[in-house]
């Protein structure tokens, strides 16, 4: 029985980052081919990840066309172009009309690298030896490219074009200083609006958003998603205007990288980012995801809370993890009714996490709280979500020993919960807590996570834990809290001897490289109990398996 | 609510099983309260069968909204449906042109993914192989299509 094109390209959706497989699809035979091409050509520079690649410039090149040759050649860049071209056959399928995820970034290495290619492959007696001067590869100098790069990366972006491409990401994100192309000339390219037209995804470049900002706000409006790397001081105006005139964005990241120059001179950074905050409540009422990393945020702006709800938000995060800490929720504490997820990670809490967290109580799901210093409030934050979020599903956080008791609590009362993931880089627990923990873990729990970098877990109350273990787990995680020996070896024998039905399915245990003795004996009588240790790609953990 | 299979065997389902196919949900909107029996002369008994006890199964599950296909992922298929999904290749795919033709989502994509982990990792001899394809690529066409996506073989 054949499966006719719409059923292939639903299979095939399913290889839309695996490479490999999609590549095996296409030389299937022709009906294969047809529906797979499109897949694996829409969003050839995610799946080099970061490789690069010259193949992929052959076939791009190909469909340059004889007027953007004449112009190369007019600029002196004649080959590796004209040998290349001279071979070149019709292609079977238009490549560039599939491109829909457009990397600037990767378009350059890419040619940089085809360039190098042929110029390199070019038997000598063809080779000018002026022009070979000209144009040599050295680490790290770029300028010398400038002649070259700019004109060939703007034929080859004509070409997606020319070719009907359309784009639905255009990420102009570069973390090179150098860019090679301005900006302004890509969206200078006639033909540029048709390509954008069905833009979904916008990553602006890094170096010239102030420059391009008109260019943006005129050809990219419809924007799903809007993702901003690399926040740098006094850009907040031209972001916020980005923002602002968006029909109805979806999600938003925000990001400032942690340079040194912000920790060293804390006081240099002057920018501030008010009104990139008050450009993101325009869009409050579309926006499902909001991602603030390491933005400087010196003055939470006042507004009227009850004209601003954030009615389709679920997931907020905050992640601070340089010198700076958010002292307060940056929306307010009301209007969240479908929040989902919520993810906080700095220093400390925000003084109103409590009243935001009984706000959004019945919708919370999935919580991450994680801290780097030990706070009293750890516990009252726990103990309040223990009393409020009742449909939780997912919830990690660092819990130091006197939060202990309100974990305990929300262990009893948060009956769904499935995932748990405990972070203590402080004082240790004791073996009475270990037994609690045990013996409190709801039914539906599957997955648990302890991180200790503080202190490994004696082995005393990993013994404990695992004979009071009542839930069967699918994976215990102790590769950042427990590591392999000989003694490890013997409290898992005898807890697998005690609590055989309970034991978890998998058990992951940090390698300990300084650990020689011999544990074959241990392990044949493990092996005899169904326990068997599986030998992982990844040398830093070992995992026990039950079957 | 009555379905009739294309050999015209009757099925009773309950409403809410029925309703898990968006094509039958609209036709029992549209027609309102019938004793009359619905035709589905696009699918035989024994799948019809399958399909009842898949929506059966997940009656209760909520309405998922379709996800962009860039996040799909075929790893993530719970033991009653991957139990469910044991069958052969000629009935898996007759439940896939089934499930595409009640328009039931999640089994498509069930179904789809199964399909999806028996081609991955596979060479395009293998998967020739497992489903019974000819290749009728000619000797030329082949090797330009190889040669054009061979940027895919590079690590």
């Amino acid at each position: 029985m054949d499966l006719f094109p719409e059923i292939l390209e639903e299979i095939f959706q399913y290889f839309c980052l695996d490479k490999e497989s999609l590549h095996s699809c296409v030389l299937v035979n022709r009906g294969w081919c047809k529906v797979a091409v499109p897949i694996l050509w829409k969003q050839p520079f995610l799946l080099l990840e970061n490789n690069i690649s010259d193949k992929l410039i052959d076939v791009y090149a190909s469909f340059i066309t004889d007027e953007a040759y004449a112009t190369l050649l007019s600029l002196n860049i004649s080959w590796p172009l004209k040998p290349f071209l001279t071979n070149n056959q019709a292609k079977t399928f238009i490549y560039p009309s599939f491109l829909r995820h457009f990397k600037y970034e990767s378009l350059y290495l890419c040619l940089d690298l085809w360039y190098r290619n042929h110029l390199l492959n070019i038997q000598d007696y063809k080779i000018d030896k002026t022009k070979k001067t000209l144009f040599p590869y050295v680490p790290g100098s770029w300028i010398q490219k400038d002649s070259w790069l700019a004109p060939l990366y703007i034929e080859i972006f004509k070409v997606f074009l020319n070719c009907g491409a359309r784009f639905e990401c255009l990420d102009l994100y570069s973390e090179q200083i150098y860019q090679p192309v301005d900006i302004k000339d890509l969206f200078n390219i006639p033909g540029i609006e048709n390509c954008l037209s069905n833009l979904k995804e916008l990553s602006p470049a890094t170096m010239e958003r102030f420059t391009s900002i008109d260019y943006y706000s005129k050809l990219c409006r419809n924007v799903k998603s809007l993702k901003i790397e690399s926040l740098r001081n006094g850009e907040s105006t031209t972001i916020s205007e980005l923002i602002k005139v968006q029909v109805a964005l979806e999600h938003i990241y925000i990001g400032n990288c942690t340079s040194h120059y912000n920790i060293q001179n804390p006081y240099g950074y002057t920018g501030s980012n008010k009104e990139l905050l008050l450009a993101l409540l325009t869009q409050a009422s579309s926006l499902k995801s909001l991602e603030i990393r390491n933005l400087f945020i010196n003055e939470i702006p006042s507004f009227n809370s009850k004209q601003i709800t954030w009615n389709n938000l679920e997931s907020l995060t905050i992640y601070y993890d340089n010198h700076y800490n958010l002292m307060k929720m940056p929306f307010g504490t009301k209007h969240f009714p479908k929040l989902k997820k919520l993810y906080i990670k700095q220093n400390t809490f925000p003084t109103d996490l409590i009243e935001f967290i009984q706000n959004t109580n019945i919708s919370l799901k999935e919580i991450h709280l994680i801290l780097k210093f030990q706070s009293d409030d750890i516990s009252n934050v726990i103990q309040c979500i223990s009393n409020f979020c009742t449909n939780l599903v997912h919830f990690e956080s660092t819990v130091d020993f006197n939060a202990i008791p309100a974990l305990f609590s929300l262990l009893r009362f948060c009956k769904n919960l499935i995932h748990l993931s405990i972070l203590n880089p402080f004082t240790p627990y004791t073996e009475d807590d270990y037994r609690m923990l045990s013996a409190l873990l709801p039914s539906r729990l599957r997955n648990l996570i302890l991180i200790t970098n503080y202190k490994d877990i004696t082995d005393e109350s990993f013994g404990i834990f695992l004979q009071y273990l009542h839930v069967k787990l699918d994976y215990l995680d102790l590769s950042q809290s427990k590591r392999m020996s000989c003694q490890v070896l013997d409290v898992l024998l005898d807890s697998a001897k005690m609590n055989k039905y309970r034991f978890p399915k998998k058990i992951f245990i940090s390698t300990n490289p300084v650990d020689y003795s011999d544990k074959t004996e241990k392990l044949c009588k493990l092996e005899a109990l169904g326990i068997q240790l599986i030998k992982n790609d990844d040398l830093l953990t070992n995992c026990f398996v039950c079957d | 609510v009555k379905l009739t299979s294309s050999e015209g065997t009757e099925f009773i389902i309950d409403r809410k099983v029925a309703e898990k196919s968006v094509l039958l949900k609209n036709m029992l909107e549209d027609v309102g309260e019938s004793d009359m029996a619905i035709p589905l002369p696009n699918v035989t008994g024994p799948i019809l069968n399958k399909v009842i006890d898949y929506c059966t199964h997940h009656r209760d599950d909520p309405f998922v909204s379709q996800e962009d296909d860039s996040k799909k992922v075929s790893d993530d298929i719970d033991d009653w449906d991957a139990e469910f999904c044991k069958v052969d290749q000629g009935t898996l795919f007759e439940l896939i042109l089934s499930a595409n033709y009640l328009d039931i989502k999640p089994l498509l994509d069930l179904t789809c993914k199964t399909v999806a982990n028996m081609i991955k990792g596979k060479t395009p001899d293998e998967i020739r192989k497992t489903f019974n394809i000819t290749n009728d690529f000619t000797p030329e066409e082949e090797e330009h299509v190889r040669k054009e996506n061979e940027w895919c073989e590079e690590r």
